[in-house]
């Protein structure tokens, strides 16, 4: 038997080697000599990172207490490379175009650059990995235990394991700094390891088949006399597994890490969709002979994840069993490398530099500061991540199968399918739906297994996981809402993936993408259409003279030349119009950035550059969302000019409702004064005639005259307001007939021949110009005639008072105006003279109560013409305008006579 | 290709009960074997539809 001092030369060498293998790649690498690390072979080779400790020893150890489940954990892979080839060639494109550094980052990136979603990606991608790390530690340290049973408990030695394979990570994962994050020494080292575990697996499978079981035959009798025979499907495990099994293989972050950010061609892909395949067939291979084997050969008390080396030790083949330790140590080794390497990534650009640009970054001004950051966070992460294997190694108590806990972390990381295909997919899915999806499946996930899986009484008590925390049924966690009876990985499956894929839709439903998510989305999804030169804008074929034009429609022309200028002066050159070189372009897009946003700036830039970011379907929707935009600025607009409007109406209603009561009491008081006068005269006179029983006859006579002539204006004053009121109500019946204007007139005159006093106005007629005919109520337009005449009887005060009256026809109307030799109407009493009660002089004096012009107004209005004012005409003039008959608007118009 | 394979591998889901493992293994292996092969077939009709190209190949001593 090996002594442990010789185990641990070995694999100190073995380190030592695979170290230098990374360090001359990277020299080689460095020196451009190393196309070889870019074939298909080399990259096929690095996916084999899934086959780790687990595969390694679990494998058999899972297939000789389950029987042929185990190869599920390789059917999902097999799945996604040979069938979802198209999906693992867009993750690498969007890697290759997007420069996704991880996972963490490509979700980031494309939920709009968000540092949330990245963040808590890294944090489920930490949490989901540590069984994973514990996992290599346990099998590590087994192995060893196996060569040093009496060298310390395996507490200490997975301490020294853990320890041990910090160091060595740090020294291989963080020696440089690269902008894409590629190792290429790593992944050689890693093809190294890929050949020593697949030699040594398949040796000793040959040795097992044809060594002790003594041939194919045999092994398959083997096999049927061993319990492995008693297997049976679980169909829920079965599926729950296979497709595990393909979500952790594209989830898992060392997988992502190897499959698309240290590819370098997507050619490599249509060689690993077979070439992988076939790799873990035939690391699958040998599994269950060894398994069935070792059950027969090994003591019942023999760990069956330990039979690879158990059993060569078993038969004394020493160096067999050497060789199956160093294939084991390399699973490990390799997992834990690149799983640190791609967490570290992840821990330092997803929370520890945004934490130190938001708290620190004051003073690093200096790029060495930013290096000695992310380097040494990366080892801080290394060391950290090793750590929390360690203690979860410890806690759950190393014994379990190491099957049970590569599943929980498959369970884990398998969360971020969800938004990781929605993503790529989807362009509606948002980081709400996303961030949602992810929260609730992870909480899920530690409640249902990753707690339990801690084992009774660290997190959980027995009674606690029996009954349900305070005893409430409902939420046991390998039971919630009482699905007792299923399998607690498929019931975790269950529980976390269906919420997180609701949350996802129902979220990204509810939810609406800003413009940079919206535009990610668009080239995520359509990546093929959109991969050339997604950033930057370099290779451009752009005219300045367009980027000018463009420009000076976004910030103005003043600020663009100036621009443009400043930038030619800076290349040298004479003129405002400079060398379209990168730099500018991204000058010129921040400058932009400042009006339209960065996502608009960068897709109208992408469009004119040819650099086609986006396509002009993008850049329609982006502009659909300015016109939304717009469209709701000009509806709120259109609105709040409504609401003026409409304040405007009410403030004028207000006013004029204001002023009718104003009127309306001025009315009342008028009216009442107008009829309180003859009705004080008729009683006053009436009380004398009863009273005075001595008076004389023609006092008598004098009296009643009085009182008759008060009722007759008392009559009269009612006649008129009850005209006024008919005609203001619009009621009343017109009597429309033809007539002639002449004939109108000529009533007019001799109706107020009749009157008193009427032959001291002399009236001036052109008759010849009255030949119009009219169709309309005669009597109503006789009325408003007389009034005007009558008003010019009684106000033109001069010695020889003089009325003319001169008839125009304009168009399909007659004017007629009324126009005396008196003094005419103050200017400042024109507005009042067709007001109700308007008098300009002594109300006895005039002998009306001032309705007259107010019933003339509304006559004109109820007859379809107008009488005005006509001011500047010497004396009060009145114009009084008519519709001429129709048939008489066929005539040519006359003109004044 | 997808769905073959989902289905080939997902037979034994329909396993009432449980062939011989023997030949539980020769059928999966078989199955197995099959799709491999009907990758390398598809692979190289894909690779001439036109996966992108990497970068060109790096000269020897260029800088």
């Amino acid at each position: 038997m090996l002594s442990f001092n010789m185990l641990l030369a070995v694999a100190l060498g073995y380190a030592g080697l695979l170290f230098l293998v990374a360090f001359l790649t990277e020299r080689r690498a460095r020196a451009q000599r190393a196309n070889w690390l870019r074939s298909p072979t080399v990259y096929t080779l690095s996916l084999s990172i899934y086959c780790t400790g687990w595969t390694f020893f679990g494998a058999v150890g899972y297939a000789a207490r389950w029987g042929l489940e185990f190869v599920t954990i390789y059917l999902g892979p097999t799945i996604v490379m040979i069938g979802w080839w198209a999906l693992l060639r867009k993750l690498v494109r969007i890697g290759k175009t997007q420069r996704i550094t991880s996972i963490a980052d490509l979700l980031s990136s494309r939920y709009g650059k968000s540092a949330l979603i990245g963040g808590a990606v890294t944090i489920l991608a930490v949490v989901g990995t540590t069984p994973y790390i514990a996992l290599q530690l346990q099998s590590v340290t087994a192995s060893f235990e196996v060569f040093a049973a009496d060298e310390g408990d395996q507490v200490t030695t997975g301490f020294w394991v853990a320890a041990g394979l910090a160091l060595f990570t740090i020294l291989f994962g963080t020696r440089s700094l690269d902008v894409d994050e590629r190792h290429n020494g790593v992944v050689i080292a890693i093809a190294v390891e890929a050949v020593v575990k697949l030699i040594a697996l398949c040796a000793v499978g040959i040795f097992v088949v044809w060594g002790v079981a003594g041939g194919p035959a045999e092994a398959l009798r083997a096999i049927e006399a061993s319990p492995i025979a008693t297997w049976e499907v679980r169909p829920d495990r079965w599926i729950t597994m296979t497709f595990l099994a393909a979500a952790a293989f594209l989830c898992l972050p060392r997988m992502f890490h190897v499959l698309v950010v240290e590819a370098t061609d997507e050619r490599q892909l249509a060689v690993a969709s077979w070439a992988f395949p076939a790799y873990l067939l035939l690391i699958s291979l040998f599994v269950v002979p060894i398994a069935a084997v070792g059950l027969a050969k090994m003591p019942e008390t023999a760990n069956p994840d330990l039979f690879v080396i158990t059993l060569p030790l078993e038969f004394s083949q020493s160096w067999l069993a050497m060789l199956s330790f160093l294939g084991g140590f390399s699973a490990a080794t390799s997992m834990v490398v690149v799983a640190s390497i791609a967490l570290s990534t992840m821990v330092s650009n997803h929370v520890v530099m945004p934490l130190w640009l938001h708290f620190g970054s004051t003073g690093a001004t200096v790029s060495g500061d930013v290096r000695n950051v992310i380097v040494n966070s990366r080892r801080a992460t290394i060391a950290a991540v090793l750590g929390l294997g360690y203690l979860y190694y410890r806690f759950s108590g190393g014994g379990e199968a190491l099957a049970a806990m590569g599943l929980i972390a498959f369970v884990g990381v398998a969360q971020v399918l969800p938004a990781l295909i929605g993503g790529i997919f989807w362009r509606g899915s948002t980081r709400i739906g996303a961030g949602l999806g992810l929260v609730a499946g992870f909480a899920l996930w530690l409640y249902t297994l990753f707690l339990p899986s801690l084992g009774e009484g660290v997190i959980f008590s027995a009674r606690a996981l029996a009954d349900g925390p305070w005893g409430i049924g409902l939420l046991r966690p390998q039971a919630l809402w009482g699905f007792a009876g299923l399998d607690p990985l498929v019931h975790a499956v269950f529980w976390s993936l269906s919420a997180n894929v609701t949350l996802f839709f129902v979220g990204s439903f509810l939810s609406f993408p800003h413009p940079l998510e919206r535009l990610q989305g668009a080239t995520f999804v359509n990546i093929f259409r959109h991969s050339d030169n997604v950033r930057g804008h370099s290779g451009s074929h752009a005219e300045a003279e367009d980027l000018l034009v463009m420009a000076q429609r976004i910030i103005g022309p003043g600020e663009a030349q100036a621009l443009f200028v400043a930038e030619a002066e800076e290349q040298g050159k004479r003129g405002y119009l400079p060398d379209v070189t990168p730099s500018f372009l991204e000058r010129l897009e921040r400058k932009l950035s400042g009006s339209v946003g960065a996502a608009t700036a960068h897709a109208m830039l992408g469009q004119i550059t040819g650099g086609v970011t986006v396509s002009v379907e993008d850049l329609m929707r982006v502009a659909d969302e300015t016109a939304q935009m717009l469209e709701q600025r000009l509806q709120l607009e259109a609105k709040s000019r409504e609401l003026e409007r409409t304040a405007r109406q009410l403030r004028e209603a207000n006013e004029k409702l204001t002023q009718l009561s104003v009127q309306k009491d001025a009315f009342l008081s008028q009216i009442s004064h107008e009829l309180r006068t003859p009705m004080t005269s008729i009683r006053a006179f009436s009380e004398i005639l009863g009273v005075s029983d001595g008076m004389g006859k023609d006092d008598r006579q004098r009296y009643a005259v009085i009182i008759h002539d008060e009722s007759l204006r008392l009559t009269r004053l009612l006649d008129d307001l009850l005209d006024l009121s008919v005609l203001e109500a619009g009621e009343g019946s017109l009597d429309i007939t033809p007539i002639g204007l002449r004939e109108v007139l000529d009533r007019t005159v001799t109706a107020l021949d009749a009157r008193e006093g009427a032959g001291r106005l002399r009236i001036l007629r052109r008759t010849g110009d009255e030949d119009v005919a009219l169709v309309t109520d005669a009597d109503r337009l006789v009325q408003v005639f007389i009034n005007v005449v009558a008003n010019a009887q009684k106000y033109c005060d001069v010695d020889q008072p003089t009325l003319k009256i001169v008839a125009t026809r304009v168009g399909g109307e007659v004017r007629v105006d009324f126009i005396d030799n008196g003094p005419g109407i103050p200017a400042d009493k024109q507005g009042l003279i067709f007001e109700k009660f308007a008098r300009l002089s002594d109300t006895r004096a005039a002998g009306g109560a001032g309705l007259g012009l107010a019933i003339c107004r509304e006559i004109m209005a109820r007859l379809g013409g107008a009488i005005d004012y006509l001011p500047g005409q010497g004396g009060a003039a009145f114009r009084v305008t008519l519709p001429v008959s129709p048939a008489d608007q066929k005539r040519p118009a006359a003109t004044i006579s | 290709l997808p769905f073959c394979a989902a289905f080939l591998f997902g037979v034994p889901v329909f396993w009432k009960s449980s062939p011989e493992t023997g030949w539980g293994m020769l059928y999966l292996f078989g199955a197995w074997l099959i799709l491999i092969v009907l990758a390398i077939v598809l692979a190289r009709a894909l690779t001439r539809v036109g996966a992108a190209p990497g970068p060109p190949p790096e000269r020897p001593g260029a800088p």
